[in-house]
């Protein structure tokens, strides 16, 4: 069972994971128009140094956020999020380009190495697929058995 | 459609749950024994990548405490906490980390670690690339690294790394880079690291320096490249653009020895490493030999012997 989580992330940031980065850019030429979120943090001295996080480049960890694991490569997004009731998945494969269903509408699920990728397989009103790095295969199936048990018991 | 600027590589895990944490960090430190608790933090995990396959520029955050062995492979990393606290240990000989100070992991061994609550950035250098580079750059033989994690760097030349690496983010984490600028970014990276953490890597021969023994010095350097594949000497001789006899009478001449026997070496010293490496728990004397090219397991201990003056058996033990 997945255990809620409401507590707002420490790291958390308002502003998107583009919007983090183009910010940050802007800031480094002294571009005018910051977002709040990053003049609030260095109102002084708005310059990258080598002791900045670097995961401020990817924005804010949404506070509602199970799990996620996203992963873009040579240009192809893939990712899942999953959250209390619901997953979403994102990637190329997927008409539309991403999808969400309530994680008691997922009949099955399965993760098969294809190469360097591991492709996940979600099976609901019909089947969606996403492939992401073969290294992320061991978190994927430890954070997915959690939320939606054993795909052979569903 | 791929824009060029983008970043080959960029991805993210992140959750609350323990785990999950614990699985990724083992599967991607090749980590065994790993403890983790809960702290005064509500727990939360975060791990970023972005780069190439030369370099990739890695956050990690961990809320809560964490503690085991890992042993990366094919890569050299170095990484400094932004928050909270983190020790590294390798065989009792630890090294407190301190906030936005540079820590190579020490290199090609199992070490322990303990860290709490903390925030992390990481550069990971693919092993190969950081050995052309070190070769290029140092006229050194291409081959393992071994730096010194203990040594702290001066201080002239942590500020140097400090400003190179805040411009290679600037450039690699803010997407915009051209693949030409990501790669010159990444040699940059890989300079200034090696000027910045004592190492030391094969060195050439000294009679291999004079230009006249260029062709000599592409074999040699052709055989410490490709030591771990089945390479032949006429396979070495075509590499240098000499004919067959022509390798052997230089190797004869300049080296002492034949190319096959020095080919040998280069590998025997690649098993020392190994043994050095890993322990009895991890490795066998055996599967050494056999990565190595060694089939007979006798003669490979007996030409050890010679080389090393100890069995291998004693080395894997130590």
């Amino acid at each position: 069972m997945v255990q809620q989580q409401q507590q707002p992330d420490p790291t958390a940031r308002r502003d998107s994971a583009t919007d983090a980065g183009n910010a940050l850019l802007d800031a480094f030429s002294g571009a005018d128009g910051r977002p709040a979120a990053i003049a609030d943090r260095r109102p002084a001295a708005p310059e990258l140094t080598a002791d900045d996080d670097w995961a401020d480049f990817f924005g804010e960890l949404d506070p509602e956020l199970v799990f996620e694991c996203s992963a873009t490569l040579s240009g192809d997004h893939n990712a899942v999020y999953v959250y209390p009731d619901r997953i979403a998945i994102e990637g190329p494969e997927i008409v539309g380009g991403s999808a969400t269903l309530r994680l008691v509408a997922v009949t099955g699920w399965a993760l098969v190495v294809q190469g360097s990728n591991v492709v996940l397989t979600l099976q609901g009103d019909r089947r969606y697929r996403i492939r992401v790095p073969k290294a992320f295969r061991s978190v994927l199936r430890t954070a997915l058995l959690k939320v939606l048990g054993d795909s052979e018991d569903r | 459609m791929t824009r060029e600027t983008e970043p080959p590589i960029r991805s993210e895990i992140a959750g609350r749950d323990m785990d999950q944490a614990r699985a990724m960090y083992e599967d991607g430190y090749n980590g065994k024994g790993f403890d983790t608790e809960h702290s005064q933090s509500d727990f939360a995990y975060r791990y970023t990548i972005t780069g190439d396959d030369e370099m990739t520029l890695r956050s990690s955050m961990f809320l809560g405490s964490i503690k085991g062995a890992i042993q990366p492979e094919n890569e050299y990393v170095v990484s400094w906490i932004t928050g909270g606290s983190g020790v590294y240990d390798l065989n009792g000989d630890e090294l407190p980390l301190q906030i936005g100070r540079p820590a190579m992991f020490p290199t090609g061994k199992q070490f322990e670690f303990e860290f709490e609550d903390y925030r992390q950035n990481l550069v990971h250098f693919n092993a190969g690339f950081l050995e052309r580079v070190a070769a290029e750059e140092e006229g050194t033989l291409p081959g393992t690294l071994e730096f010194d994690h203990t040594a702290i760097p001066e201080a002239t030349a942590l500020l140097q790394w400090k400003n190179t690496i805040t411009t290679v983010a600037k450039t690699v984490l803010g997407g915009e880079a051209t693949p030409l600028l990501r790669s010159e970014v990444n040699r940059l990276a890989a300079v200034t690291l090696l000027s910045t953490f004592k190492h030391r890597g094969p060195q050439l021969p000294e009679q291999l320096l004079a230009p006249r023994n260029a062709r000599l010095r592409a074999a040699v350097e052709y055989m410490h490249a490709n030591a771990e594949l089945p390479i032949t000497p006429t396979m070495i001789a075509e590499h240098a653009d000499l004919g067959l006899r022509g390798l052997q009478v230089a190797f004869s001449r300049q080296l002492g020895t034949t190319p096959t026997d020095y080919l040998r070496g280069i590998r025997l010293d690649r098993a020392r490493s190994d043994l050095l490496n890993l322990g009895p728990r991890e490795t066998t004397v055996a599967a050494i030999a056999t990565r190595w090219g060694f089939a007979h397991l006798g003669r490979f201990s007996a030409s050890y012997g010679e080389r090393f003056g100890e069995k291998p058996s004693a080395t894997l033990h130590r």
